[in-house]
């Protein structure tokens, strides 16, 4: 239900940098718990796949909760080669790894490689969702420095947020006007002794507004990973639209109290699959009536219906009403996770997956080959790549479960410099095969036996041709002069 | 009738000569004669005071407030005036700029053709031709040397150096015609405004654009092509296009996976729209090898007798009318074969997204959603970096479906935006939805959207949009419709509700339709 299709518009606490906010005296005697966590880390490069960026050092912060556990933010540990933790008021580093990581909500668990380290350090109590209007406290290491820091501000806003670190999903996340700067990423976020959020990023367009990742959605990823396995988030994997309008209502057989929004689209291979259809008029879900706007009342404030899924897990079901052929019927959908993982949001803690075959270079088509157009690519990007990625899993559904395919690039060589269109179109067939993954790619390269491959483009008709037996000649060789160790990355 | 015959017979006698004479001498020719010609061309150059308005093409209805060019036209033949198309489009007045005539005079438009921007404007007032004499035009273009471009500067004759660079094929601003450019590198600033080149107190061409000094002109032949049927009686036959998509044969591999045997040549054809000279006749992957005679290389380029090495597109536009036919040669399935190719004009009604060069956008306002069809001037609101301002999913459908017009997809139409009354209430988010069907019937193009409506289902009007909307359904209720309308038009000052287009699109029937006209 969360992946829309947002512009970013708050930028992420980077985790260095920026000014030394005033240190506080920290509040409750809660700092000997919060840890600074430096995080030496390693991107792939998604313009050259093969390749690694510099590596990084990045500074955050993080508390200690139960079971000699430290929690903070993903994006605080994300990509990881070495993890080091100061412990307050000790100066000595401490190795540390991570146990388990929730992109889609930007929180981490992470564990000293020595558990005795935090033998004499108190656990912090995750408490409940703090009243608007009231006042809390962030404690944390801001730009990097190494004395605690403490800030205090009101809660202003609890609201669904777009979580800048994997791009997609939408959560719930409590705004405050405490300053968060930069370092402050994973440090606790606390009132009356207990901890109330996790500060995980800010808006820096607009002075002192600060976000906190709420207590439910920590107590949610707590309870996820209590089998050892983080699953991620549940989808219902339906699209609706409002209902607003009496006309669509008396159309669709609605009695007059009734209210509900409409199905317009069930994701292929989604929880709803086969036990939804478009068509549908949603009535309720987990028991909440549903808005004619897509709206419930969760007993503090009215959320859109997709945020009920949000509280349960993978595997759960959920109760949803629908009104269908004038029939009211009450359905349990068990649920399961976004059917296409973590291929439509930023991408961490694996390396791009590429194949490189006559000199052409093969990626699958996701954000962050998206983002190698530059900061702006959401303007910049190769509209038809856009169009792929963003358009054409709306008309054809079965598209946002496969892979699509690009033509990176071309490694110039002989066998491939004259051969036109080479750079950034989809692969839609490949020797009259159509390719869905990057296995099917190489699949077709490897096992044609005939002359000449016919590589086949998504747009305008455009095709190309690859002499094979040229091609395979002239592999290792093209490897060797552009310097790539291996040929693929699957 | 008796006027083309005696046109026809000039052109080709000033071409026999032009065949005689040898290409242009080597080194540097200055084809002006300085201020012995300024009188010349000061008889023959007139000054155009242009007032124009553009529709507001988010409010369709509505007219934005008029503006003014000043342009350039030539005297040509008789009482007949040539400037480009875009001088005078949407003109709502034209004058001649006096210069020392005591008498505004307003030259009539005779002939527009956009798709290769040029028009035909009359001169009624005697006295105001007694003091002009027509300027010859040349059969054809100078390929070196340096041209004198003209226009009126306040009271002055400007005539200023202009050194040919080259001929380029591009495309023309009228819509999807290509044909050769005169470039050249010009001493004039700011020109571009259908200034008359010279060569020799002859006319060899007419700008259309200018970049900094770099200067661009529509060149003699393409003037003749146009001057032999706007001069002429009855309706303009208009201008052939093959319509193809192609793409260069330049890779071997390709070549040979095609059949070809050597060196690659000829181009590789990747889309025969519906509705092209081509339909029916060329093949995607077939590799077009020879076309009117000339032999097409591997870039796609052929040796026109005059202007050198241009694109293939240029060659029918030049040479060829509607009707005519062009022998081609092809490889298919590793075969040559010829084949002969009946022309068509560019099929601007079979535009998907079409150019929409002349009058008004068609609306309907219904229910206060504002609907009508994707076309460039709508695009065109998003500003003149529109291809990355505007949604991706209008973009994406001109750029991915600028050919992929079908019987059942004439044109693509939108709820542009809904003018909030209460009726429409839960609509009012809805910007630029492509609109698929009406009441269950689907929609080719807006005509079938004012049809659809006269037939509600069970009191509702069932209207549904594309996937890419993010609503599917819009529901409204039939009875209320007109009085909904009726208050959207007060409430917002709309005049009309209905603007449909003054013709209905050609028979949408067929492989390839329009092959009878």
């Amino acid at each position: 239900m969360s992946k829309p299709f947002i512009r970013l518009f708050v930028v992420l606490l980077a985790l260095v940098a920026a000014a030394v906010p005033i240190a506080r005296a920290a509040p409750q005697g809660l700092e000997g718990s919060v840890v600074r966590i430096v995080n030496f880390s390693q991107r792939g490069s998604w313009y050259s796949p093969w390749d690694v960026t510099d590596v990084v050092q990045g500074s955050g912060s993080g508390f200690v909760i139960e079971g000699g556990l430290i929690m903070t933010n993903a994006h605080v540990i994300s990509d990881s080669r070495l993890l080091v933790i100061f412990i307050h008021n000790d100066p000595e580093p401490y190795m540390a790894r991570v146990v388990h990581v929730a992109h889609d909500c930007d929180l981490a668990l992470v564990r000293p490689e020595d558990p005795a380290v935090l033998a004499e350090v108190p656990a912090l109590k995750i408490g409940g969702l703090p009243v608007l209007g009231s006042t809390v406290d962030t404690l944390g290491y801001p730009a990097g420095a190494a004395q605690i820091s403490s800030t205090r501000g009101v809660v202003s806003r609890i609201d669904q947020t777009l979580y800048l670190h994997s791009g997609v999903d939408l959560h719930v996340s409590v705004q405050t006007d405490a300053a968060i700067n930069p370092g402050n990423s994973g440090g606790p976020v606390v009132q009356g002794g207990e901890v109330v959020g996790v500060a995980f990023q800010a808006d820096l367009r607009q002075e002192n507004v600060g976000y906190f990742i709420p207590a439910a959605v920590i107590d949610r990823f707590l309870r996820d990973v209590a089998d050892g396995e983080y699953h991620g988030y549940p989808e219902l994997g339906v699209e609706t639209s409002g209902m607003e309008n009496p006309a669509i209502r008396a159309w669709a057989g609605m009695a007059a109290e009734e209210s509900g929004v409409r199905i317009d689209l069930v994701r292929t291979g989604s929880s709803a699959d086969g036990l939804l259809f478009e068509g549908d008029i949603l009535l309720a879900v987990d028991g909440r009536a549903v808005a004619n706007d897509g709206t419930v009342d969760d007993g503090a404030s009215r959320v859109t219906f997709g945020m009920l899924a949000d509280e349960k897990q993978v595997g759960e079901p959920i109760a949803v009403r629908v009104l269908r052929d004038g029939k009211r019927l009450d359905i349990d959908v068990p649920l399961e996770g976004f059917i296409a993982g973590d291929s439509r949001g930023n991408i961490y803690d694996r390396f791009p997956r590429y194949y490189v075959y006559g000199g052409l270079v093969f990626v699958p088509l996701d954000r962050e080959m998206l983002k190698t157009y530059g900061s702006d690519w959401f303007a910049e990007a190769d509209r038809n790549l856009m169009h792929e990625f963003f358009l054409r899993p709306v008309f054809e559904p079965e598209v946002m479960t496969q892979e699509r395919v690009v033509l990176l690039r071309r490694l110039d060589h002989s066998v491939n410099a004259d051969m036109a269109w080479f750079r950034n179109l989809a692969v839609e067939r490949i020797n009259g095969r159509r390719i869905t993954s990057m296995e099917d790619l190489v699949e077709s390269l490897e096992n044609f036996e005939g002359d000449y491959h016919l590589i086949e483009f998504s747009s305008l008709g455009r095709f190309g041709v690859l002499d094979r037996e040229k091609a395979e000649a002239a592999h290792q060789e093209i490897l060797e002069r552009y310097g790539i160790q291996e040929d693929r990355n699957l | 009738m008796s006027r083309m015959m005696v046109n026809t017979v000039v052109l080709l006698a000033v071409l026999l000569a032009a065949c005689a004479v040898p290409a242009a001498a080597a080194g540097e020719k200055d084809n002006g004669d300085d201020a012995a010609d300024a009188a010349k061309y000061e008889s023959s150059v007139v000054g155009l005071d242009v007032t124009y308005q553009l529709w507001d093409e988010d409010r369709p209805w509505a007219k934005r407030i008029p503006k003014h060019r000043k342009a350039t036209a030539v005297l040509v033949e008789g009482s007949y005036l040539l400037t480009t198309a875009q001088m005078v489009d949407q003109a709502t007045f034209i004058r001649l700029a006096t210069f020392g005539r005591t008498r505004p005079v307003e030259p009539r438009v005779v002939r527009v053709a956009p798709d290769i921007n040029l028009a035909l404007l009359e001169i009624e007032d005697a006295a105001t031709l007694e003091t002009l004499t027509p300027a010859p035009v040349a059969a054809g273009t100078p390929t070196a040397g340096v041209l004198r471009t003209v226009r009126w500067s306040g009271q002055q004759l400007e005539a200023s150096a202009s050194r040919v660079i080259g001929f380029r094929v591009e495309r023309s601003w009228g819509g999807r015609l290509d044909h050769a450019f005169l470039h050249m590198r010009t001493d004039m600033g700011s020109g571009g405004w259908g200034e008359p080149v010279f060569s020799d107190g002859e006319l060899v061409g007419l700008t259309v654009s200018q970049k900094q000094q770099r200067s661009r002109a529509i060149p003699a032949e393409v003037l003749n092509a146009f001057l032999e049927q706007a001069l002429a009686e009855g309706p303009m036959p208009g201008f052939p296009c093959m319509g193809i998509s192609w793409q260069v044969n330049e890779d071997r591999a390709l070549a040979a996976y095609l059949g070809q045997q050597g060196e690659p040549r000829g181009v590789l054809i990747r889309e025969v729209p519906w509705g092209s000279s081509a339909c029916g006749v060329l093949e995607p992957r077939d590799l077009l090898l020879e076309l009117g005679g000339h032999a097409i290389d591997a870039e796609g380029y052929y040796r026109h007798r005059q202007l050198g090495r241009l694109k293939l597109s240029h060659l029918v536009v030049e040479g060829y009318r509607p009707g005519d036919a062009v022998a081609a040669r092809v490889l298919r399935g590793g075969e040559e074969i010829d084949v002969s190719i009946t022309l068509r004009p560019y099929p601007a009604a079979l535009d998907l997204v079409p150019a929409r060069r002349d009058g008004p956008p068609p609306f309907v306002v219904a229910g206060g959603l504002v609907i009508r069809e994707l076309d460039f001037p709508y695009l065109g609101t998003w500003g003149n970096d529109w291809d990355e301002a505007a949604p991706i999913s209008l973009t994406t459908r001109y750029r991915m479906n600028r050919n992929g017009q079908s019987p059942e997809r004439r044109r693509y139409v939108l709820v542009t935006q809904v003018l909030p009354v209460e009726y429409n209430v839960g609509y009012q988010a809805i910007r630029d939805a492509v609109i698929e069907e009406v009441n269950g019937r689907p929609i080719a193009s807006i005509v079938d959207v004012v049809s659809a409506l006269g037939e509600p289902r069970d009191g509702f009007h069932l209207i549904r949009l594309s996937p890419d909307s993010g609503r599917e359904m819009v529901v409204l209720d039939a009875a209320g419709l007109d009085q909904a309308t009726a208050e959207v038009m007060e409430t917002y000052r709309v005049p009309e509700a209905v603007r449909l287009p003054p013709e209905p699109l050609p028979a949408g029937g067929g492989d390839c339709p329009g092959s009878d006209s």
